[in-house]
């Protein structure tokens, strides 16, 4: 379930520290692993890489949040691994969720948290900061 | 207790647009931004530019390469300091400071720095 999906937009209004936008699957799926290795060349063997959850991350956030501004800028990204491991096909569950939400110098900062998890099993924690547009 | 190498090779790819599409496809972000150059012609960057992540995987991806399962990255800390348009090569570097400890960089081929940052390593635990 997705509360971040709305008809409103997502403005800078709407946010405040602690607000939750429920819980995102994405598989490591063929699709995927395609387009990584697109761009980074073939993955030897059936471990995942770490940037394969970090797409994940931004996938989720990006779903998680609909519809959002046009421009808003990924200022910055904080990330912690757990050194679990998962595997291609995998399906991995992100929670994204608002930690800190403040205007400063005229801007939007909001600071969003991104879990993401395997069968209950920690795997990486994202801060990713954003400029919002609106 | 592990030794952390005092260097990480660099590794690079380039931007092209077909890149682009996969990294796209990757992360379901399709923003016209990153893919449409008429577009993106009519902002203020004036074409199409990379997904940010790009530059932030390409980092991740050197140091796993490198690290071939004996360590991870347990922390990383970075900001996104300039656009890479596509088109360019990024090329990503880890300079180790102290014992697991290490600055990052992502740079476009005329040394311009699009990501900068820090990380901690950690050796990874053998089930």
């Amino acid at each position: 379930m997705t509360q971040g999906i709305s008809e409103e937009l997502w403005t800078f209004e709407r946010f405040h520290a602690g607000q939750g936008f429920g819980a995102i699957e994405v598989t490591l799926d063929a699709q995927r692993v395609a387009g990584w290795e697109a761009v980074y060349g073939p993955i030897k063997g059936s471990v995942a890489p770490d940037g394969l959850i970090v797409a994940g991350m931004m996938e989720a956030y990006l779903l998680a949040i609909q519809p959002r501004p046009n421009g808003n800028v990924h200022a910055s990204q904080k990330l912690a691994f757990t050194g679990e491991q998962a595997a291609l096909d995998d399906t991995i569950t992100y929670c994204v969720k608002i930690a800190k939400a403040e205007q400063k110098k005229g801007r939007f900062w909001v600071s969003f948290l991104i879990s993401a998890t395997l069968d209950g099993r920690a795997l990486m924690q994202g801060e990713l900061v954003s400029i919002w547009a609106a | 207790m592990i030794q952390f190498p005092e260097t990480i090779a660099a590794f690079s790819i380039r931007t092209s647009m077909k890149a682009a599409e996969g990294y796209a496809v990757l992360t379901q972000d399709f923003n016209p931004i990153h893919l449409d150059e008429v577009f993106a012609g009519k902002t203020a960057f004036g074409k199409p530019i990379a997904h940010g992540t790009m530059a932030l995987n390409l980092i991740l991806e050197a140091i796993s390469r490198e690290a071939d399962g004996a360590f991870y990255i347990a922390e990383l800390d970075i900001r996104f300091t300039a656009p890479t348009y596509i088109g360019q090569t990024l090329t990503a570097q880890a300079m180790q400071d102290d014992g697991a400890l290490y600055r990052l960089e992502v740079r476009t081929e005329d040394g311009r720095l699009v990501l900068s940052g820090a990380a901690r390593l950690a050796a990874k635990v053998r089930g």
